[in-house]
């Protein structure tokens, strides 16, 4: 009896065990100090992990709206949603061309809502702060470190996701104006992805095909460059040594960079700025913040020898600065 | 009254054996019900969310129709309807905040609150600027309409929100659906496992007390099988074995004390019914004996009835004999009669041996009318112990075997000799009677002891086998009878019985005896 009674309770805790386990991702939610609403195309983890771990800091609570392509309309449409919403900060990328956004960002401050910018800028908007790389700067090191790796001669292709975005477009004129200093350095192509995988290599091979004596390619994006690799790592356009200069930094970059498909890649630290775009809402929001502050952080070129298992751990754990 | 305490019976261990499935049992089904009721319970919680968002979004539906008629209309009704709307509209909405469908989908709700407050503030703004258009006829629809296209904006934003709710909460119920599955499954195992686990440590408790209980109840019923094909002095007793249960000790214990006194009972009725079958035989030959005596007796009476006859018819002619002066017929009747009488009035008495002789003496009279000079009678007599008593016609039978079979066809010189001698040292009287006819060989003098011995009597010889027979039950087998013989010369006959000392000269008596003798 003793024995089945041992059993039964054994039993009794195994249940109770295997009930909480399974009823933790279901629990309720509670009110948090801060609202905030993220909205974004498609970003580098590093960026939704930043914010995830300043959060977890500061005990906000900051919602997330994604699209899987960028869409102008749809990302000013998100700001708007979360102006109704009345949250208590909009943070945004200011990826945009036309007035849509600007309007939806001027909506948000006629509110006062804060909005702020990551990635990339758009200064006459009305946000109230900018967090992100330089981009301009950016593009100038990405044409540097090509300039190098090509000696100063090249046939060179640039693939960017959409012109119309003010940080593509940015980091192109940056690329641009080191390229012209390298009379033998000529921009043949440019192309636009749309950040679309199948665009992607379609376009990326047709143009390779048409133009046998493209010999770099400078990518202005992330999502391109994560994409761009698969087709460069091809055997035929492996034997052509195509030095490739890329934006940004994940699993599949890395690789590439291992393989020697791409030289290098300008890495933001988009965790950091994640991360800051939080912890600046929550300074303005307690009156320790100003607006219209631009804030500037520092990209970095990766190679071969980039320790991409710290970046990685920083970027995924959501580990604090 | 502790060791009775210590030593359950096998009826409470099987009963505790019970009770534990028992127990086991309805904690198993509690435990079924309990989850049932908790997924029941947790499934309903989740359908009423479903049925408060729907709620909610066709409430919302209704506001958002009904402000379109007040903004056309202004009728007070119609806002205080939209009014009341919106309560229940916030009542929805703050249930929902309570849901357990994650972080995720209260930020969402959280946000439709917002949302929502900002429509009906839209909706107060209408309100409020509706009682100007009264006023302010001039310019004052416009800014309604402004006020009611903002209101639709933030509608439509409710409403693509609602969907996203809607997907969010039907995903959780998914979610929760699977983690369901999941953990009934784990519960199912888990219960499978516990009961498999009980059902074997019951059998091996159940195993144990039948070992301890049927074991022995098999051996007991093998060895009652065996009583059956056995006799029962062979069946050996049941074995003790060690681990056996109290109960089951005492009731083999008890059968092989049964057993025991079962074996006991049938040897000592055995004993008893050999002696009874000893007895049996005894009384068996004691019945012989009594029927010889009893056709004895007919034979005897049989005898009385022609003896009266006779004796009558006897007298009868002795009267004529005297009428007629005939003197020998007169003694030869008077001595037939008398032999005749003696047979009548003695059978089954016994008498003196002087009576004995003097009846042997009329019948020799009556021979010796018979044979004349043929055959010659002697008497050697010995009248020291003839008041002895001896069984009647003992005497003549075996003058007349001397006569029959000795004598009977000798012409001339033929000899009888009754002789009766004292035996002092033995205290015993012997009657012999010899004669010295043709005798007997060997073979057949062994013939007649034996069929003397075995009482061998075929009725229609009283001889030598009816006087063995009555001397030993006159005697008690005290007495005894003698046969000599030598072929072609002489057969003796001699009756030995015993005799009490009556005077001192038989010592000198005794001296002669063996002389006489004649063997």
């Amino acid at each position: 009896m003793k024995k089945i009674v041992i059993l039964i309770v054994l039993m009794l805790f195994l249940m109770v065990g295997v009930q909480f386990y399974w009823e933790s991702p279901m629990e309720q939610g509670k009110p948090l100090a801060y609202r905030f609403t993220f909205v974004c195309p498609s970003v580098g983890k590093g960026l939704t992990a930043g914010i995830a771990a300043a959060d977890k800091a500061f005990g906000t609570d900051t919602k997330r709206t994604e699209f899987e392509n960028f869409n102008e309309e749809e990302l000013a449409y998100a700001v708007l949603k979360a102006v109704y919403a009345n949250v208590d900060g909009i943070i945004t990328v200011g990826r945009s061309t036309s007035d849509t956004l600007t309007e939806a960002i001027e909506q948000a401050e006629k509110e006062e809502i804060p909005v702020i910018l990551v990635d990339s800028d758009l200064p006459d908007s009305g946000r109230d702060c900018y967090i992100g790389a330089d981009n301009q700067d950016a593009g100038a090191q990405a044409g540097r470190v090509l300039l190098e790796a090509t000696e100063g001669q090249a046939h060179i292709a640039v693939i960017t996701s959409s012109l119309s975005d003010a940080n593509q477009k940015e980091r192109l004129d940056g690329f641009l104006k080191v390229i012209k200093e390298a009379p033998h350095m000529k921009v043949d192509q440019v192309l636009e992805s749309q950040s679309d995988g199948m665009r992607v290599r379609k376009n990326a091979q047709r143009m390779l095909d048409e133009y046998p004596e493209l010999d770099a390619i400078f990518c202005t994006d992330e999502i391109t460059s994560d994409l761009l690799g698969e087709v460069l790592a091809e055997e035929a356009y492996q034997s052509r040594d195509i030095r490739t200069v890329c934006f940004g930094m994940s699993e599949q970059i890395y690789g590439y960079l291992q393989d020697g498909v791409y030289d290098a890649s300008i890495v933001q630290q988009s965790f950091e700025q994640g991360y800051r775009a939080v912890e600046w809402l929550r300074q303005y929001l307690n009156g320790q913040a100003e607006s219209g502050e631009i804030i500037h952080m520092e990209t970095v070129v990766a190679g071969q020898d980039f320790d991409f298992e710290s970046w990685k751990q920083r970027s995924e754990s959501g580990e604090t600065l | 009254m502790k060791k009775r305490d210590r030593v359950s019976s096998i009826k409470d261990r099987l009963m505790g054996v019970m009770t534990e499935t028992v127990v086991i049992s309805l904690l198993t089904v509690l435990l079924c019900v309990g989850m049932y009721l908790m997924t029941y319970t947790v499934y309903g919680s989740s359908t009423k969310q479903m049925m408060t968002l729907k709620n909610f979004y066709a409430n919302l539906e209704i506001v958002n129709r009904d402000v379109y008629t007040y903004t056309l209309e202004g009728d007070e009704a119609v806002y205080d309807r939209i009014t009341a709307a919106c309560m229940e509209g916030r009542g929805m909405l703050r249930e929902l905040t309570e849901a357990k469908a994650g972080v995720q989908f209260y930020r969402d709700v959280r946000d439709m609150q917002e949302m929502f407050y900002s429509y009906t503030l839209g909706i107060d703004k209408i309100y409020d600027h509706s009682y100007l258009c009264d006023s302010l006829a001039i310019g004052s629809k416009g800014v309604i309409n402004k006020y009611y296209n903002q209101t639709q904006k933030v509608y439509n934003a409710m409403v693509s929100e609602f969907q996203k709710l809607d997907g969010q909460l039907l995903e959780a119920l998914d979610k929760w659906q699977s983690q369901q599955k999941k953990k009934n499954f784990f519960y199912l195992v888990e219960l499978f496992l516990v009961v498999v686990v009980v059902l074997v440590h019951q059998r091996r408790g159940l195993r144990k007390e039948a070992g301890k209980v049927i074991r022995p109840v098999q051996l007991l019923t093998e060895h009652a099988r065996a009583i059956g094909h056995k006799s029962l002095e062979q069946v050996e007793y049941v074995e003790q074995e060690p681990d056996v249960d109290e109960e089951m000790r005492l009731l083999i214990a008890v059968y092989n004390s049964m057993i025991g006194r079962i074996q006991a009972q049938i040897l000592t009725i055995q004993e008893n019914a050999s002696a009874k079958e000893r007895l049996q035989v005894q009384e068996l030959e004691n019945l012989k004996i009594r029927n010889m005596l009893k056709e004895s007796e007919m034979k005897a009476l049989q005898m009385q009835i022609n003896p009266h006859f006779l004796f009558n018819t006897l007298n009868m002619i002795s009267q004529t004999a005297f009428l007629e002066h005939a003197d020998q017929t007169i003694q030869l009747l008077d001595n037939t009669a008398k032999l005749l009488r003696y047979t009548l009035d003695n059978t089954d008495k016994s008498v003196t041996l002087a009576k004995e002789v003097e009846i042997v003496g009329s019948y020799v009279e009556l021979q010796e009318y018979r044979f004349g000079d043929r055959i010659q009678f002697e008497f050697e007599l010995d009248e020291e112990f003839h008041r002895v008593q001896v069984p009647s016609m003992i005497l003549q039978p075996l003058v007349e075997n001397a006569l029959t079979h000795g004598v009977g066809m000798k012409i001339k010189d033929a000899r009888v000799v009754i002789r009766t001698i004292y035996d002092s040292v033995n205290s015993r009287g012997i009657v012999e009677v010899e004669d010295n006819g043709e005798g007997m060989t060997e073979e057949k003098l062994f013939l007649v002891r034996a069929e003397m011995k075995k009482n061998q009597w075929n009725g229609k010889k009283i001889g030598l086998a009816n006087i063995y027979m009555r001397l030993q039950i006159f005697f008690g087998n005290a007495a005894d009878v003698e046969i000599s013989s030598v072929p072609g010369e002489a057969t003796c006959v001699r009756l030995l019985f015993p005799v009490e000392k009556e005077s001192e000269n038989k010592e000198e008596v005794s001296g002669d005896v063996s002389d006489n003798y004649c063997g």
